[in-house]
């Protein structure tokens, strides 16, 4: 089996460097990065693991962001000229941790007719400020907001089949093609998400981000990534604030179970011994965010849309008969 | 999200009841001790009143055994369950015994139904409840953390042993002998196991799982069909009554 990720980046020298380094040794077999106008370390890191082999690398110049666009065509590389089976469709900041087993061990046991599986989000808040990478610093994490406008919204990513004629849909939470049957009810990986990593970063990506998704089209701009932009123009402190978890935050957060401790990337980034395995405990917070995720799902809205209908056509049914009792027959 | 000191402080306080809504002389005896070995505080019939006392309630039947799949007992995963949640989803699979062979029916249904086996209806995986008494919370959903087995005693198919494996061979047919092994265990005054799964166990009951999925799709077609002809009989008779109306109001109106 072979299993290619495909990648979007922007100046994300402070992470992706360990997120390449983490899949490659978790069980990805090649990387397809698309860099879009860096500015910073990053092109420097994707063309080193060019050289090293285990990377394509493409270079997007243009200020509009097709994310859609371009991950698609990732993918359908992945699946023409890397020969991959499977395709992960990752961002900088997410790693895919598997639940059980290894990654590779989860994608060899999808049953044949299904083509695509999902992974959750689990978001990393952000710390205070240190000279120590982010993995060092962010191992805090937080229970998923339902309000999408937020950037720890629940959600999921999808991992797929690799097809010569997959279209990718923007933010890479669905998979389109044929073949890619989504097995909804299993959600094997969970993706630890670290969107805001420190002040500069957060000055920095989100107005960019902004800006480009906009020129590609007003309607692909992410609802988080809007407020975000359009809250730093307004105070760039207070939005700064607003996501900081100090220590004070921390331990309220730790007493009401709003946060929780998670060290298992740090430790696994550090080379440190195995983790734990899971536990009761650990399968009952991940059900809980899934429980977050599910209720965001269309196959849940779709069912909300029917009970909503009956309602609203019970209450026409129901003014229908006060307003035009049944004539009686004449006997 | 549940921390470990809060789960250590639920501890496992918590009573659960299996209510068993039906009867068979043959099981009754292991359907107990399993289910009292499982983390069951009481196995009770309808209407006892032992079950106003239940934490949590399972309306059971008499072939079917509740299996934790977390690796911990029933009480474990109950105990867990944060108070806003007011049930906890479980999924029905089918096992059949061997017909034509000697020994008791626990030891011959070794074999489970898979959901890729064009099932009778009766036989789809099947969405079921644990429910907290006093609750009027939400499900906790994408979380299935029991399986009910169920074993088809009422009206048995005849599968012979070389027709089961066969099955086996096709994919169709699961071997299973997890229940076997702790009714063993039990008759051998040992504890039962309730190991986590594996991997390929996890993928597999995925496919149970999503076959509860297609089915909630599959209902929601059905009750779209019926809202659109409810809507259509509505649409259909509103001139109709439109018109009846107005020739009321004119009757009203020529008298005044």
């Amino acid at each position: 089996m072979k299993v290619v990720m495909t990648l979007i980046v922007r100046d994300e020298a402070d992470i992706v460097d360990d997120h390449i380094r983490y899949h490659l040794e978790a069980g990805v077999d090649f990387v397809v990065a698309t860099d879009h106008r860096s500015a910073d370390a990053t092109t420097e890191i994707l063309q080193r693991y060019e050289r090293e082999g285990h990377l394509k690398f493409i270079r997007e110049l243009g200020e509009a962001y097709r994310q859609s666009e371009w991950v698609t065509r990732m993918a359908r590389l992945a699946a023409t000229e890397f020969g991959a089976d499977w395709v992960i469709n990752s961002d900088a900041d997410e790693f895919w941790w598997p639940r059980i087993g290894t990654l590779r061990d989860v994608l060899s046991a999808v049953p044949a007719r299904f083509g695509a599986i999902r992974g959750t989000w689990r978001h990393f808040v952000l710390r205070p400020d240190a000279a120590a990478p982010f993995f060092e610093r962010m191992t805090v994490r937080r229970t998923p907001s339902l309000d999408v406008t937020n950037p720890y919204c629940a959600n999921a990513k999808v991992v797929h089949r690799a097809r010569a004629d997959v279209t990718v849909v923007p933010g890479n939470h669905d998979a389109r093609g044929p073949g890619l049957l989504l097995l909804r009810e299993w959600v094997p990986f969970e993706v630890f998400h670290f969107p805001i990593r420190g002040r500069e970063q957060l000055e920095r990506k989100y107005p960019a981000f902004g800006a480009s998704y906009e020129l590609a089209g007003k309607r692909l701009l992410p609802r988080h990534v809007a407020a975000i932009a359009s809250g730093l123009r307004a105070n760039a402190e207070d939005v700064y604030r607003t996501f900081l978890v100090d220590d004070v935050s921390l331990e309220d957060g730790l007493d009401d179970g709003t946060l929780a401790i998670d060290t298992r990337l740090r430790d696994r980034l550090r080379g440190e011994a195995p983790e734990r395995p899971t536990s009761l405990e650990d399968d009952l917070a991940f059900a809980e965010e899934v429980d977050a995720m599910l209720s965001l799902d269309s196959a849940h809205r779709l069912a909300t849309r029917v009970d909503s209908f009956n309602r609203r056509l019970a209450a026409v049914e129901a003014r229908r008969r006060r307003a035009f009792p049944r004539r009686r027959r004449p006997v | 999200m549940a921390t470990a000191g809060a789960l250590a402080q639920a501890g496992h306080a918590v009573r659960i009841v299996l209510v068993v809504r039906s009867h068979d002389a043959a099981l009754a005896g292991v359907h107990r001790d399993f289910h009292l070995s499982a983390g069951a505080d009481a196995v009770v019939a309808s209407g006892d009143a032992a079950e106003g006392d239940a934490d949590w309630v399972i309306d059971g039947k008499a072939n079917e055994f509740w299996w934790p799949r977390g690796g911990g007992s029933l009480k474990d995963v109950l105990a867990s369950v944060p108070a806003r949640y007011g049930s906890v989803q479980a999924v029905v699979r089918h096992l059949v015994p061997a017909s034509g062979e000697e020994g008791s029916v626990v030891e011959r249904t070794i074999y489970r139904l898979s959901p890729n086996a064009s099932l009778d209806n009766a036989w789809r995986p099947i969405r079921r409840f644990v429910r907290r008494s006093r609750s009027t919370g939400p499900p906790l959903r994408g979380w299935y953390p029991i399986e009910v087995l169920q074993l088809v005693t009422d009206a048995p198919p005849p599968f012979t042993r070389d027709a089961l494996e066969r099955g086996c061979a096709d994919g169709l047919v699961q071997v299973d002998t997890r229940l076997r092994d702790a009714l063993r265990a039990i008759g051998a005054g040992r504890s039962p196991e309730f190991p986590r799964p594996d991997v390929l166990d996890e993928a597999e009951f995925a496919l149970d799982v999503a076959a509860l999925g297609e089915a909630d799709v599959l209902q929601a077609h059905v009750r779209l069909d019926e809202l659109e002809a409810r809507l259509a009989a509505v649409e259909s008779t509103l001139p109709e009554m439109v018109k009846r109306k107005l020739r009321t109001l004119a009757r009203r109106s020529g008298r005044t």
